[in-house]
């Protein structure tokens, strides 16, 4: 028996430590190293930027798993970083709490929403996000008395400190972004692979199959609609403290194209491809900066250049790249003498 | 008291009437046939009855409880489950993972069961699986479990359709057209389970079919529509010879 209880520990430890969680912790212990090596505020900024877009990306692929694209998600981040930047700069109220609500307003927000705007699906229901997405920037332009308007929110302070961890220094946000970063993995890609995450596959290709067989499709689709946006508020929250500053303009149409294009460029059929996305298309303007010439004004041209060609030849995006040059290089190896060999024939 | 009941079931869109006014019992224990020509509404019938339209009028039971306009998964919920016409599969899942992922109203994990692994949710994953392992053996799928839907021949995704419906745990299956575009050997391989759908796992069978050598070998009893409307009811031998049967078929012609 006891011999039992210790294979089976051993055989669980195995799974644990297959070549695919390793390489994910290295990768992590990695990330936690980067403010050690690197000294420079911008790539740490970027590395900040990585980490919110890590988040919001990894919630984008949950509801695509049941085929919707939930291109709302910087609105229920803009609920979040309004809520916790009001409750910190008027009520003055501790960053930790306030993140609180900055999770549960969007929650319940999504809760309401969710329920009409998932009534209908694919196209639709992406556009209907998107003029969600309009209307909360709006609102806060509309009371200026009560949002700030079009001058936005100023003086967001920092966490406060908690045991011995002060907040405030770059590298200090960098890893409260990390750790964010890697609890919504935790979370997501539990969800993704236990009965919840096969029923969402399930709906998302054939809905109508999951109905039949008993499976509440809208409840399904809100509690993973509803997940996204306490997420999504969470990472807006810490947005805010991030800029000391928020306004309305960083919440317009652009974040939601964002929201597509990292995940389809690092590709959306995996679960790491919408996180690879973002570091690729985040630090590829790093090395296009070292360019002699180069003009940031042509960025948005090389980012639609990449989704095209990617979206063409890549359909399972960039992390599909290694396995399909492997597949090309064995098909070349193999098929090239014949060829050459049929070519002379004649 | 019969198992399914519809009283005057009606189903129109806009100006077309493709339902109208059927009235059709289904005892438990029993393989009842529904057949007719194209457009007859057979097909609307089924999904008016398995709630994913809404009849214009009319009344469906079920187990002796009203289950009009109730939603599609309410309606499988209560035993009522349905195979659709095409082959509707979770494609790019595998069979093992079809099936699972329909067993569902026994094992229904959720959110919060999905993200913690408590030992409920152990227990209710553990139960579909095993669950999941005995219908693909019932449904002679044993060898393919973790083949891909999409890449399976045609018959074995008919066979995986209905047991995803079998994963459901109906008391009464409605099979769309199970043995079209099957050879006759794969014909013969369906109907044997379609018989022991009914006898080992009790389960009562309502099947909308155009092979007639299937419908006829299968069915006790079948009810015929035609421009929505039924035409006639009653035993197999009954139902070829019956004159307005014979018209729905071949009268355009004859």
């Amino acid at each position: 028996m006891a011999v039992n209880t210790k294979t089976a520990v051993m055989t669980k430890l195995q799974a644990r430590l297959s070549p695919r969680w390793i390489a994910a912790l290295v990768v992590v212990i990695l990330a936690f190293l980067l403010p050690t090596i690197i000294h420079n505020d911008y790539y740490i900024r970027v590395a900040i930027t990585m980490c919110i877009w890590g988040v919001l990306c990894v919630g984008f692929r949950l509801m695509f798993l049941a085929g919707e694209m939930n291109v709302g998600l910087p609105a229920f981040m803009a609920i979040g970083a309004y809520s916790g930047a009001l409750l910190m700069v008027k009520a003055h109220w501790n960053w930790w709490l306030a993140v609180l609500v900055a999770a549960a307003m969007p929650a319940v927000v999504a809760l309401i929403l969710g329920r009409i705007v998932l009534r209908v699906k694919g196209a639709y229901f992406a556009i209907l996000n998107f003029g969600f997405l309009m209307v909360v920037r709006h609102v806060w332009l509309a009371w200026p008395k009560w949002f700030g308007g079009g001058a936005g929110i100023s003086n967001i302070p920092s966490p406060n400190a908690i045991g011995g961890w002060h907040f405030g220094s770059l590298p200090s946000f960098f890893y409260l972004g990390l750790c964010l970063l890697v609890l919504t993995i935790i979370v997501f890609y539990r969800l993704e692979k236990s009965k919840y995450g096969l029923t969402m596959k399930a709906m998302g290709q054939a809905d109508m199959l999951t109905e039949a067989v008993g499976v509440n499709i809208m409840r399904y689709k809100l509690a993973a609609f509803v997940l996204c946006a306490l997420f999504s508020g969470v990472v807006g929250c810490y947005f805010a403290s991030v800029q000391h500053f928020i306004d309305p303009e960083e919440f317009t149409f652009l974040p939601s194209l964002y929201l597509v294009l990292y995940p389809v460029v690092g590709g959306l059929m995996s679960f790491r491809g919408p996180i690879w996305g973002v570091v690729f298309l985040m630090a590829l303007p790093i090395g296009l900066k070292e360019i002699p010439g180069y003009d940031p004004k042509i960025e948005p041209i090389i980012f639609g250049s990449i989704l095209v060609v990617v979206m063409l030849f890549l359909p399972s995006g960039l992390v599909s790249l290694p396995a399909r040059a492997m597949a090309l290089y064995n098909k070349l190896r193999k098929v090239r003498p014949k060829e050459v060999e049929e070519y002379a024939a004649p | 008291m019969p198992l399914l009941e519809l009283r005057g079931l009606s189903k129109a869109f806009g100006g077309l009437t493709a339902v109208s006014a059927v009235d059709m019992d289904v005892n438990e224990g029993e393989i009842r046939g529904l057949i007719g020509p194209n457009g007859a509404g057979k097909s609307t019938l089924f999904s008016v009855v398995s709630g994913f339209y809404k009849p214009t009028g009319g009344k469906v039971a079920f187990n002796g409880e009203d289950i009009t306009g109730l939603k599609p998964h309410v309606i499988a919920s209560k035993g009522l489950v349905r195979t659709f016409q095409a082959t509707i599969l979770f494609h790019q899942l595998t069979v093992m993972e079809n099936v699972t992922a329909a067993v569902h109203i026994k094992a229904n994990v959720g959110l919060v069961g999905g993200l913690f692994n408590l030992p409920s949710t152990r227990k209710k994953v553990a139960h579909a699986e095993k669950r999941a392992k005995e219908i693909i053996e019932f449904m002679k799928l044993g060898e393919l479990t973790e083949m891909f839907a999409a890449s399976l021949p045609h018959g074995y995704q008919r066979a995986l359709g209905v047991a995803v419906a079998l994963a459901a745990e109906p008391k009464m299956v409605m099979l769309d057209e199970p043995v079209t575009g099957m050879n006759a050997e794969e014909q013969d391989t369906m109907m044997g389970l379609i018989r022991r759908i009914r006898t080992d796992l009790g389960i009562s069978v309502l099947l909308v079919e155009h092979t007639m050598r299937a419908v006829m070998g299968l069915c006790e009893r079948i009810t015929v529509m035609d421009f929505g409307k039924k035409i006639a009811e009653g035993s197999p031998k009954e139902i070829s010879e019956n004159p307005a049967v014979i018209e729905a078929y071949l009268g355009a012609e004859a």
